[in-house]
Protein backbone atom coordinates (compact mmCIF):
# COMPACT_ATOMS: atom_id res chain seq x y z
CA UNK A 1 0.00 0.00 0.00
CA UNK A 2 1.44 3.70 -0.04
CA UNK A 3 0.73 6.33 2.66
CA UNK A 4 -1.62 6.14 5.43
CA UNK A 5 -2.65 9.86 5.17
CA UNK A 6 -6.14 10.90 6.44
CA UNK A 7 -8.74 12.23 4.19
CA UNK A 8 -10.50 15.46 4.80
CA UNK A 9 -14.03 14.95 6.20
CA UNK A 10 -17.31 17.16 5.70
CA UNK A 11 -17.84 19.96 8.49
CA UNK A 12 -15.13 20.10 9.48
CA UNK A 13 -12.39 22.82 9.64
CA UNK A 14 -9.43 22.31 7.53
CA UNK A 15 -6.53 23.98 9.40
CA UNK A 16 -3.59 24.99 7.81
CA UNK A 17 -1.38 22.91 10.12
CA UNK A 18 -3.88 20.20 8.92
CA UNK A 19 -2.87 21.46 5.47
CA UNK A 20 0.71 21.07 6.18
CA UNK A 21 0.73 17.77 8.16
CA UNK A 22 -0.92 16.42 5.08
CA UNK A 23 1.84 17.53 2.68
CA UNK A 24 4.21 16.65 5.11
CA UNK A 25 3.25 12.99 5.11
CA UNK A 26 3.60 13.07 1.60
CA UNK A 27 6.77 14.58 1.30
CA UNK A 28 8.39 12.15 3.65
CA UNK A 29 6.53 9.27 1.88
CA UNK A 30 8.50 10.16 -1.68
CA UNK A 31 11.37 11.35 -0.36
CA UNK A 32 12.51 8.64 2.33
CA UNK A 33 9.63 6.73 3.36
CA UNK A 34 9.50 4.13 0.72
CA UNK A 35 10.81 0.85 2.22
CA UNK A 36 9.88 -3.17 2.31
CA UNK A 37 6.46 -2.31 4.48
CA UNK A 38 5.68 -0.68 1.12
CA UNK A 39 4.49 -3.25 -1.85
CA UNK A 40 5.48 -0.39 -4.57
CA UNK A 41 8.81 -1.60 -3.68
CA UNK A 42 10.76 -4.19 -1.53
CA UNK A 43 12.09 -8.09 -1.39
CA UNK A 44 8.80 -9.16 -1.40
CA UNK A 45 7.81 -7.11 -4.29
CA UNK A 46 10.85 -6.67 -6.22
CA UNK A 47 9.78 -4.36 -9.39
CA UNK A 48 7.85 -6.71 -12.01
CA UNK A 49 9.77 -8.71 -14.05
CA UNK A 50 6.59 -8.89 -16.34
CA UNK A 51 7.29 -7.43 -19.63
CA UNK A 52 6.13 -3.64 -18.86
CA UNK A 53 8.94 -1.86 -20.77
CA UNK A 54 7.67 -0.46 -24.02
CA UNK A 55 9.63 0.59 -27.24
CA UNK A 56 8.71 4.28 -26.38
CA UNK A 57 10.42 4.22 -23.14
CA UNK A 58 13.80 3.51 -24.60
CA UNK A 59 16.14 5.85 -25.37
CA UNK A 60 16.02 6.23 -29.56
CA UNK A 61 17.92 4.67 -31.59
CA UNK A 62 20.00 7.28 -34.06
CA UNK A 63 20.51 5.67 -37.58
CA UNK A 64 23.21 7.57 -39.59
CA UNK A 65 24.24 7.27 -43.32
CA UNK A 66 26.81 7.98 -45.47
CA UNK A 67 29.66 8.46 -45.51
CA UNK A 68 29.92 6.21 -42.19
CA UNK A 69 26.86 3.93 -41.95
CA UNK A 70 25.81 2.80 -38.75
CA UNK A 71 23.03 2.50 -36.03
CA UNK A 72 23.63 3.96 -32.51
CA UNK A 73 21.81 1.82 -30.04
CA UNK A 74 21.25 1.96 -26.40
CA UNK A 75 24.00 -0.19 -25.19
CA UNK A 76 25.49 -1.25 -28.45
CA UNK A 77 26.32 -0.20 -32.11
CA UNK A 78 26.10 -1.86 -35.32
CA UNK A 79 28.56 -0.30 -38.31
CA UNK A 80 28.33 -1.98 -41.84
CA UNK A 81 29.50 -1.57 -45.02
CA UNK A 82 28.33 -3.02 -48.00
CA UNK A 83 29.47 -2.28 -51.92
CA UNK A 84 27.31 -3.56 -54.96
CA UNK A 85 28.83 -6.32 -57.17
CA UNK A 86 29.99 -3.98 -59.70
CA UNK A 87 33.54 -4.94 -60.75
CA UNK A 88 33.48 -1.74 -63.38
CA UNK A 89 32.45 0.82 -60.94
CA UNK A 90 32.20 -0.20 -57.83
CA UNK A 91 35.37 -3.06 -57.59
CA UNK A 92 38.43 -2.16 -55.64
CA UNK A 93 41.82 -2.28 -57.84
CA UNK A 94 45.39 -3.40 -56.73
CA UNK A 95 48.13 -3.56 -58.97
CA UNK A 96 51.11 -5.28 -58.08
CA UNK A 97 53.03 -2.74 -59.82
CA UNK A 98 52.32 -0.15 -56.99
CA UNK A 99 51.33 -1.62 -54.28
CA UNK A 100 53.29 -5.23 -53.85
CA UNK A 101 54.10 -6.13 -50.22
CA UNK A 102 52.39 -3.61 -48.24
CA UNK A 103 49.19 -3.88 -45.93
CA UNK A 104 46.44 -1.78 -47.28
CA UNK A 105 42.64 -1.60 -46.15
CA UNK A 106 40.48 -2.30 -48.69
CA UNK A 107 37.54 0.37 -49.07
CA UNK A 108 34.12 -0.82 -48.40
CA UNK A 109 35.68 -3.43 -45.93
CA UNK A 110 36.53 -1.22 -43.35
CA UNK A 111 35.35 1.62 -40.98
CA UNK A 112 36.30 3.51 -38.43
CA UNK A 113 34.77 2.84 -35.16
CA UNK A 114 33.78 5.18 -32.26
CA UNK A 115 33.26 3.12 -29.13
CA UNK A 116 32.03 5.46 -26.05
CA UNK A 117 32.89 2.38 -23.72
CA UNK A 118 34.79 -1.29 -23.36
CA UNK A 119 32.98 -3.62 -26.05
CA UNK A 120 32.63 -6.83 -27.27
CA UNK A 121 32.88 -6.68 -30.85
CA UNK A 122 31.75 -9.63 -33.46
CA UNK A 123 32.61 -8.55 -37.15
CA UNK A 124 31.59 -10.64 -39.90
CA UNK A 125 33.31 -10.02 -43.05
CA UNK A 126 32.24 -11.45 -46.70
CA UNK A 127 33.79 -10.87 -50.18
CA UNK A 128 34.88 -12.16 -53.46
CA UNK A 129 38.24 -11.70 -55.21
CA UNK A 130 40.43 -12.48 -58.39
CA UNK A 131 43.44 -11.52 -59.88
CA UNK A 132 43.38 -10.67 -63.46
CA UNK A 133 46.30 -9.48 -66.48
CA UNK A 134 49.19 -11.54 -65.07
CA UNK A 135 50.91 -14.06 -66.95
CA UNK A 136 48.87 -15.66 -69.42
CA UNK A 137 50.08 -19.56 -69.27
CA UNK A 138 47.93 -22.00 -67.77
CA UNK A 139 50.95 -24.25 -67.20
CA UNK A 140 52.90 -22.39 -65.23
CA UNK A 141 50.37 -20.10 -63.52
CA UNK A 142 47.34 -21.33 -63.43
CA UNK A 143 46.17 -20.92 -59.51
CA UNK A 144 49.76 -21.81 -59.06
CA UNK A 145 51.09 -18.73 -57.67
CA UNK A 146 49.54 -16.69 -54.49
CA UNK A 147 48.22 -13.76 -56.01
CA UNK A 148 47.80 -11.68 -52.41
CA UNK A 149 46.54 -12.30 -49.06
CA UNK A 150 43.67 -10.68 -47.01
CA UNK A 151 43.92 -10.48 -43.00
CA UNK A 152 41.42 -8.51 -40.62
CA UNK A 153 42.93 -5.94 -38.70
CA UNK A 154 42.47 -3.16 -36.10
CA UNK A 155 44.48 -0.40 -35.97
CA UNK A 156 46.71 -1.61 -38.44
CA UNK A 157 47.63 -5.03 -36.60
CA UNK A 158 46.66 -8.15 -38.44
CA UNK A 159 45.24 -11.51 -36.79
CA UNK A 160 46.59 -14.41 -38.69
CA UNK A 161 43.64 -16.81 -38.40
CA UNK A 162 41.71 -14.12 -40.24
CA UNK A 163 44.46 -15.17 -43.40
CA UNK A 164 43.03 -16.01 -46.86
CA UNK A 165 44.93 -16.58 -49.91
CA UNK A 166 44.08 -15.88 -53.41
CA UNK A 167 46.02 -17.32 -56.46
CA UNK A 168 46.64 -16.55 -59.76
CA UNK A 169 44.31 -16.68 -62.72
CA UNK A 170 46.51 -16.64 -65.62
CA UNK A 171 44.79 -14.09 -67.31
CA UNK A 172 41.37 -15.58 -69.96
CA UNK A 173 40.81 -18.28 -66.98
CA UNK A 174 40.11 -15.22 -64.18
CA UNK A 175 36.62 -16.49 -64.28
CA UNK A 176 37.36 -19.77 -62.76
CA UNK A 177 39.76 -18.17 -60.07
CA UNK A 178 37.05 -16.04 -58.19
CA UNK A 179 36.62 -17.12 -55.34
CA UNK A 180 34.68 -16.13 -51.97
CA UNK A 181 36.01 -15.16 -48.78
CA UNK A 182 34.65 -14.50 -44.93
CA UNK A 183 36.22 -13.40 -41.94
CA UNK A 184 34.45 -13.58 -38.64
CA UNK A 185 36.58 -12.85 -35.40
CA UNK A 186 35.54 -11.43 -31.72
CA UNK A 187 37.60 -9.12 -29.81
CA UNK A 188 37.30 -7.32 -27.14
CA UNK A 189 38.12 -3.38 -27.53
CA UNK A 190 38.54 -0.40 -25.52
CA UNK A 191 36.84 2.80 -25.55
CA UNK A 192 38.19 4.75 -28.04
CA UNK A 193 38.54 5.14 -32.12
CA UNK A 194 39.58 1.78 -33.80
CA UNK A 195 40.18 1.30 -37.07
CA UNK A 196 38.78 -2.15 -37.92
CA UNK A 197 38.92 -3.89 -41.56
CA UNK A 198 39.93 -6.64 -44.08
CA UNK A 199 43.49 -5.40 -45.35
CA UNK A 200 44.88 -6.80 -48.48
CA UNK A 201 48.72 -7.49 -49.16
CA UNK A 202 49.99 -8.43 -52.83
CA UNK A 203 52.40 -11.14 -53.23
CA UNK A 204 56.21 -9.35 -54.80
CA UNK A 205 56.25 -8.66 -58.05
CA UNK A 206 58.48 -10.77 -59.92
CA UNK A 207 58.57 -10.81 -64.02
CA UNK A 208 58.08 -14.01 -66.06
CA UNK A 209 59.28 -15.01 -69.15
CA UNK A 210 56.23 -15.59 -71.29
CA UNK A 211 55.92 -19.49 -73.33
CA UNK A 212 52.99 -18.07 -75.20
CA UNK A 213 53.68 -18.44 -78.48
CA UNK A 214 54.42 -16.20 -80.86
CA UNK A 215 56.75 -14.72 -78.52
CA UNK A 216 56.43 -11.53 -76.45
CA UNK A 217 59.63 -8.60 -76.45
CA UNK A 218 60.70 -9.01 -72.49
CA UNK A 219 59.39 -10.60 -69.86
CA UNK A 220 55.54 -9.97 -68.29
CA UNK A 221 54.09 -9.73 -65.08
CA UNK A 222 53.44 -13.18 -62.90
CA UNK A 223 50.41 -11.50 -61.03
CA UNK A 224 49.57 -7.97 -62.28
CA UNK A 225 46.41 -7.25 -60.73
CA UNK A 226 43.86 -8.29 -57.96
CA UNK A 227 39.82 -7.04 -58.21
CA UNK A 228 37.80 -6.80 -54.66
CA UNK A 229 34.20 -7.18 -56.26
CA UNK A 230 30.51 -7.59 -54.10
CA UNK A 231 31.88 -6.96 -50.17
CA UNK A 232 30.09 -6.61 -47.20
CA UNK A 233 31.51 -5.88 -43.26
CA UNK A 234 29.50 -5.72 -40.12
CA UNK A 235 30.72 -4.43 -37.01
CA UNK A 236 28.28 -5.21 -33.62
CA UNK A 237 29.86 -4.08 -30.98
CA UNK A 238 28.32 -4.39 -27.45
CA UNK A 239 28.93 -2.28 -24.50
CA UNK A 240 31.30 -4.51 -21.84
CA UNK A 241 30.09 -2.70 -19.07
CA UNK A 242 28.23 -5.29 -16.30
CA UNK A 243 27.99 -8.11 -19.00
CA UNK A 244 27.19 -11.06 -17.38
CA UNK A 245 29.09 -13.88 -16.82
CA UNK A 246 26.65 -17.20 -16.18
CA UNK A 247 29.06 -18.26 -18.49
CA UNK A 248 29.94 -22.19 -18.17
CA UNK A 249 33.92 -22.08 -19.15
CA UNK A 250 35.76 -24.82 -21.47
CA UNK A 251 38.79 -25.15 -19.83
CA UNK A 252 41.94 -24.96 -22.56
CA UNK A 253 40.03 -25.10 -25.40
CA UNK A 254 41.80 -22.96 -28.21
CA UNK A 255 45.00 -22.15 -26.11
CA UNK A 256 43.51 -19.29 -23.85
CA UNK A 257 46.04 -17.16 -22.82
CA UNK A 258 46.41 -16.11 -19.01
CA UNK A 259 46.49 -12.32 -20.05
CA UNK A 260 43.60 -11.94 -21.47
CA UNK A 261 39.82 -13.11 -20.84
CA UNK A 262 38.96 -14.40 -24.62
CA UNK A 263 42.15 -16.16 -24.96
CA UNK A 264 43.09 -15.00 -28.12
CA UNK A 265 46.16 -16.07 -28.35
CA UNK A 266 47.01 -15.29 -32.34
CA UNK A 267 50.49 -14.03 -33.26
CA UNK A 268 49.79 -10.74 -35.04
CA UNK A 269 51.35 -8.73 -37.75
CA UNK A 270 52.86 -5.88 -37.56
CA UNK A 271 51.69 -3.05 -39.82
CA UNK A 272 54.53 -4.17 -42.46
CA UNK A 273 53.45 -7.33 -42.42
CA UNK A 274 56.86 -8.75 -41.74
CA UNK A 275 57.72 -10.43 -38.18
CA UNK A 276 54.94 -11.26 -35.52
CA UNK A 277 54.89 -9.91 -32.65
CA UNK A 278 52.22 -10.16 -29.68
CA UNK A 279 49.07 -8.81 -29.93
CA UNK A 280 49.17 -5.11 -27.59
CA UNK A 281 45.58 -4.65 -26.70
CA UNK B 1 -2.54 1.18 -9.97
CA UNK B 2 1.70 2.76 -9.11
CA UNK B 3 1.09 5.85 -10.94
CA UNK B 4 0.02 8.64 -8.43
CA UNK B 5 -2.27 11.77 -9.72
CA UNK B 6 -3.32 14.98 -8.04
CA UNK B 7 -6.76 16.93 -9.16
CA UNK B 8 -6.53 19.66 -10.81
CA UNK B 9 -7.18 22.68 -8.02
CA UNK B 10 -7.05 25.55 -9.44
CA UNK B 11 -6.99 29.01 -8.01
CA UNK B 12 -9.76 31.57 -7.64
CA UNK B 13 -11.81 28.32 -7.87
CA UNK B 14 -14.11 26.51 -4.63
CA UNK B 15 -12.16 23.73 -3.38
CA UNK B 16 -14.15 20.38 -3.43
CA UNK B 17 -13.52 18.01 -1.08
CA UNK B 18 -13.53 15.07 -3.40
CA UNK B 19 -11.08 16.94 -5.15
CA UNK B 20 -8.63 17.12 -2.23
CA UNK B 21 -9.69 13.58 -1.23
CA UNK B 22 -8.77 11.80 -4.48
CA UNK B 23 -5.58 13.55 -4.06
CA UNK B 24 -4.95 11.69 -0.80
CA UNK B 25 -6.39 8.54 -1.72
CA UNK B 26 -4.17 8.42 -4.76
CA UNK B 27 -1.51 8.73 -2.43
CA UNK B 28 -2.66 6.21 -0.22
CA UNK B 29 -3.58 3.62 -2.94
CA UNK B 30 -0.26 3.50 -4.34
CA UNK B 31 0.37 0.00 -4.04
CA UNK B 32 1.24 -1.40 -7.05
CA UNK B 33 4.60 -2.51 -8.54
CA UNK B 34 6.09 0.02 -10.46
CA UNK B 35 5.83 -0.07 -13.99
CA UNK B 36 5.22 1.63 -17.61
CA UNK B 37 3.07 4.73 -16.35
CA UNK B 38 6.38 5.59 -14.37
CA UNK B 39 8.69 5.74 -17.30
CA UNK B 40 8.49 8.90 -19.01
CA UNK B 41 9.30 8.98 -22.39
CA UNK B 42 13.19 7.54 -23.77
CA UNK B 43 13.46 7.68 -19.94
CA UNK B 44 15.64 4.44 -20.25
CA UNK B 45 18.88 5.48 -21.50
CA UNK B 46 22.71 3.82 -21.32
CA UNK B 47 22.87 4.54 -17.72
CA UNK B 48 20.12 2.14 -16.41
CA UNK B 49 20.80 -0.70 -19.60
CA UNK B 50 22.80 -3.71 -19.04
CA UNK B 51 24.63 -5.38 -21.75
CA UNK B 52 22.79 -7.30 -24.35
CA UNK B 53 25.11 -10.08 -24.23
CA UNK B 54 26.76 -13.06 -21.96
CA UNK B 55 30.42 -12.96 -21.83
CA UNK B 56 31.64 -15.06 -24.45
CA UNK B 57 33.62 -18.40 -23.81
CA UNK B 58 37.43 -18.40 -25.29
CA UNK B 59 36.98 -18.31 -29.35
CA UNK B 60 38.74 -21.32 -31.12
CA UNK B 61 41.60 -19.73 -33.54
CA UNK B 62 44.30 -21.06 -35.09
CA UNK B 63 46.80 -18.89 -37.16
CA UNK B 64 49.79 -19.50 -39.23
CA UNK B 65 51.70 -20.74 -35.90
CA UNK B 66 49.69 -24.18 -36.73
CA UNK B 67 49.72 -23.68 -40.62
CA UNK B 68 47.95 -25.98 -42.61
CA UNK B 69 46.82 -29.05 -40.44
CA UNK B 70 45.95 -31.83 -42.27
CA UNK B 71 42.96 -33.76 -41.56
CA UNK B 72 42.59 -37.53 -42.99
CA UNK B 73 39.87 -39.52 -45.34
CA UNK B 74 37.18 -40.57 -43.22
CA UNK B 75 34.15 -41.39 -44.24
CA UNK B 76 32.11 -40.29 -40.72
CA UNK B 77 32.02 -37.21 -39.79
CA UNK B 78 35.23 -36.17 -37.19
CA UNK B 79 36.52 -33.22 -35.55
CA UNK B 80 38.52 -30.62 -36.66
CA UNK B 81 41.60 -29.81 -35.25
CA UNK B 82 43.80 -27.15 -36.19
CA UNK B 83 45.34 -26.90 -32.62
CA UNK B 84 46.47 -29.28 -29.86
CA UNK B 85 42.23 -29.54 -29.00
CA UNK B 86 39.50 -29.95 -31.08
CA UNK B 87 38.05 -27.07 -32.04
CA UNK B 88 34.99 -26.96 -29.54
CA UNK B 89 33.48 -23.83 -27.67
CA UNK B 90 30.91 -23.78 -25.22
CA UNK B 91 28.76 -20.93 -24.97
CA UNK B 92 27.12 -20.15 -21.72
CA UNK B 93 23.95 -20.07 -22.89
CA UNK B 94 20.81 -19.85 -20.73
CA UNK B 95 17.63 -20.80 -23.55
CA UNK B 96 15.42 -21.48 -20.26
CA UNK B 97 16.05 -17.57 -19.39
CA UNK B 98 15.44 -16.35 -23.30
CA UNK B 99 18.86 -16.20 -24.42
CA UNK B 100 19.70 -15.99 -27.98
CA UNK B 101 22.72 -18.32 -29.38
CA UNK B 102 24.23 -17.26 -32.60
CA UNK B 103 27.68 -19.53 -34.08
CA UNK B 104 29.75 -18.70 -36.19
CA UNK B 105 33.01 -20.48 -37.83
CA UNK B 106 34.97 -19.40 -41.17
CA UNK B 107 38.50 -20.86 -42.41
CA UNK B 108 40.12 -21.66 -45.24
CA UNK B 109 41.03 -25.86 -46.74
CA UNK B 110 42.34 -27.17 -49.61
CA UNK B 111 42.32 -30.77 -50.55
CA UNK B 112 44.86 -33.72 -52.05
CA UNK B 113 43.92 -36.36 -54.01
CA UNK B 114 44.09 -37.41 -57.26
CA UNK B 115 40.05 -38.10 -57.03
CA UNK B 116 38.66 -38.10 -61.07
CA UNK B 117 41.75 -39.40 -62.58
CA UNK B 118 40.25 -43.08 -64.06
CA UNK B 119 43.77 -43.72 -65.37
CA UNK B 120 45.02 -43.89 -61.08
CA UNK B 121 42.05 -45.06 -59.75
CA UNK B 122 40.31 -46.84 -61.82
CA UNK B 123 36.99 -44.90 -61.09
CA UNK B 124 35.83 -41.99 -61.83
CA UNK B 125 34.84 -40.23 -58.55
CA UNK B 126 35.59 -36.82 -57.47
CA UNK B 127 36.99 -35.45 -54.01
CA UNK B 128 34.87 -33.87 -51.92
CA UNK B 129 34.91 -32.43 -48.18
CA UNK B 130 32.68 -31.46 -46.11
CA UNK B 131 31.78 -29.20 -42.65
CA UNK B 132 28.87 -29.23 -40.23
CA UNK B 133 28.06 -27.82 -36.71
CA UNK B 134 27.61 -30.29 -34.07
CA UNK B 135 26.49 -30.17 -30.46
CA UNK B 136 27.34 -32.85 -27.79
CA UNK B 137 28.81 -33.28 -24.62
CA UNK B 138 31.94 -35.02 -23.81
CA UNK B 139 31.30 -38.12 -25.43
CA UNK B 140 28.28 -37.87 -28.28
CA UNK B 141 28.27 -35.66 -30.90
CA UNK B 142 25.23 -34.80 -32.76
CA UNK B 143 24.22 -33.09 -36.38
CA UNK B 144 23.14 -29.51 -36.52
CA UNK B 145 20.91 -29.53 -39.04
CA UNK B 146 21.09 -27.23 -41.71
CA UNK B 147 24.69 -26.74 -41.27
CA UNK B 148 26.60 -28.70 -43.57
CA UNK B 149 28.91 -27.38 -45.94
CA UNK B 150 29.79 -29.68 -49.26
CA UNK B 151 32.46 -28.91 -52.03
CA UNK B 152 33.42 -31.06 -54.28
CA UNK B 153 36.20 -30.50 -56.95
CA UNK B 154 35.37 -30.95 -60.54
CA UNK B 155 37.40 -33.11 -63.28
CA UNK B 156 38.62 -29.51 -64.74
CA UNK B 157 40.54 -29.76 -60.91
CA UNK B 158 41.59 -33.10 -61.52
CA UNK B 159 41.77 -35.03 -64.35
CA UNK B 160 45.20 -33.70 -65.99
CA UNK B 161 44.64 -35.47 -69.40
CA UNK B 162 40.71 -34.30 -70.00
CA UNK B 163 40.48 -31.56 -68.21
CA UNK B 164 39.07 -28.95 -70.31
CA UNK B 165 42.13 -26.70 -69.89
CA UNK B 166 44.47 -29.31 -70.92
CA UNK B 167 43.99 -29.39 -74.68
CA UNK B 168 44.83 -26.19 -75.32
CA UNK B 169 48.06 -25.54 -73.11
CA UNK B 170 50.33 -29.16 -73.72
CA UNK B 171 50.47 -31.88 -76.43
CA UNK B 172 51.04 -35.42 -76.26
CA UNK B 173 49.34 -38.43 -74.10
CA UNK B 174 51.35 -38.08 -70.78
CA UNK B 175 50.11 -36.02 -67.93
CA UNK B 176 51.33 -32.40 -67.77
CA UNK B 177 50.01 -30.68 -64.77
CA UNK B 178 47.52 -30.80 -61.74
CA UNK B 179 45.23 -28.08 -62.44
CA UNK B 180 43.72 -26.51 -58.67
CA UNK B 181 42.95 -29.02 -55.67
CA UNK B 182 46.42 -30.06 -54.95
CA UNK B 183 46.80 -33.83 -55.48
CA UNK B 184 50.46 -34.67 -54.77
CA UNK B 185 54.08 -33.45 -55.24
CA UNK B 186 55.43 -36.55 -57.23
CA UNK B 187 53.20 -37.30 -59.98
CA UNK B 188 54.00 -39.48 -63.46
CA UNK B 189 55.79 -37.07 -65.66
CA UNK B 190 57.10 -34.33 -63.33
CA UNK B 191 53.62 -32.78 -62.58
CA UNK B 192 54.39 -30.33 -59.22
CA UNK B 193 51.33 -30.29 -57.92
CA UNK B 194 51.78 -27.16 -55.95
CA UNK B 195 48.39 -25.58 -56.66
CA UNK B 196 46.46 -25.80 -53.55
CA UNK B 197 43.71 -23.59 -54.35
CA UNK B 198 42.54 -22.63 -51.36
CA UNK B 199 38.68 -21.92 -50.55
CA UNK B 200 36.73 -20.70 -47.34
CA UNK B 201 33.83 -22.35 -45.43
CA UNK B 202 31.83 -20.32 -43.74
CA UNK B 203 29.19 -21.49 -41.54
CA UNK B 204 26.88 -18.86 -39.32
CA UNK B 205 23.79 -20.48 -37.25
CA UNK B 206 21.31 -19.37 -34.82
CA UNK B 207 20.88 -22.27 -32.48
CA UNK B 208 17.20 -22.85 -31.51
CA UNK B 209 17.04 -24.58 -27.86
CA UNK B 210 14.75 -27.38 -29.74
CA UNK B 211 18.15 -28.53 -32.04
CA UNK B 212 20.14 -29.37 -29.36
CA UNK B 213 17.58 -31.99 -27.57
CA UNK B 214 19.71 -34.71 -27.02
CA UNK B 215 22.14 -32.90 -24.23
CA UNK B 216 20.68 -32.18 -21.20
CA UNK B 217 23.15 -29.46 -19.97
CA UNK B 218 24.87 -26.89 -21.84
CA UNK B 219 25.74 -28.43 -24.70
CA UNK B 220 29.40 -28.02 -26.15
CA UNK B 221 30.25 -27.06 -29.98
CA UNK B 222 32.73 -28.13 -32.64
CA UNK B 223 33.54 -27.98 -36.45
CA UNK B 224 33.33 -31.35 -37.92
CA UNK B 225 34.37 -32.52 -41.52
CA UNK B 226 34.33 -35.30 -44.19
CA UNK B 227 36.45 -35.86 -46.83
CA UNK B 228 36.52 -39.11 -49.28
CA UNK B 229 35.69 -39.84 -53.04
CA UNK B 230 32.00 -38.21 -53.87
CA UNK B 231 30.90 -41.44 -54.25
CA UNK B 232 31.43 -42.46 -50.35
CA UNK B 233 34.65 -45.05 -50.89
CA UNK B 234 38.17 -44.03 -49.94
CA UNK B 235 40.90 -45.34 -51.75
CA UNK B 236 43.63 -47.83 -50.28
CA UNK B 237 46.54 -46.53 -52.82
CA UNK B 238 49.15 -44.00 -51.43
CA UNK B 239 48.03 -40.49 -52.41
CA UNK B 240 44.95 -41.18 -54.26
CA UNK B 241 42.89 -41.10 -50.89
CA UNK B 242 41.69 -37.43 -50.43
CA UNK B 243 43.61 -35.77 -47.64
CA UNK B 244 41.98 -32.27 -46.21
CA UNK B 245 44.31 -29.64 -45.31
CA UNK B 246 42.65 -27.23 -42.53
CA UNK B 247 44.18 -23.61 -41.36
CA UNK B 248 43.14 -20.31 -40.52
CA UNK B 249 40.38 -20.58 -38.56
CA UNK B 250 37.87 -18.76 -36.81
CA UNK B 251 35.07 -20.09 -34.64
CA UNK B 252 33.34 -17.82 -31.93
CA UNK B 253 29.86 -17.39 -30.72
CA UNK B 254 27.72 -14.36 -29.31
CA UNK B 255 24.72 -15.37 -26.73
CA UNK B 256 22.42 -12.23 -26.66
CA UNK B 257 20.11 -11.81 -23.76
CA UNK B 258 16.44 -11.45 -23.60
Amino acid sequence: MGTSTPKVTVSTTTSASDLHDKIDTLEDFVNYGIDTSYEIQGPGNPISTDPWVETNHIWAPDFYGAPAPRTELVSSQVHYRRTLNDIINEGAHFSAAHSAKSWQYIPGLTASVKLMRDCIVDVTASWFAFEYGGITSVETHFEKKEACKFRFAVNGVGYTSTTRYLRTSCGLNSQITRKQFSVVKQLELAAGVHNIGIRIYLAERVFHAPPDSPPYDGLVDQIKFVFVGGRNIVIDAHEKKNMDDAVVREAKVGEPSEEDAFGDTELVDGPDGSKPSKKTY
Amino acid sequence: MARVTIKDITEGGSLNIEDVNETIESWNDASKQINGDNVRVQGLDQRVFGPVIRKPPTAYTSGSGAGWVPHSPTLDFLPVKTTGADAVIRPGWLPSEGDTLIIRASFQFYVEARGGRPAFTGHSSTPTARFRLEYGDTQNWYELNTTERRFQMSKMYSDNTKGWLSSATFSGSGPSHPYGFNWDNSAPNGASGDTPTEQTCTIIHLVEPGEVGKVSNVPRFRIAYLTANSDMTISGVPKETEKVYIGWLNFNSTVYRR
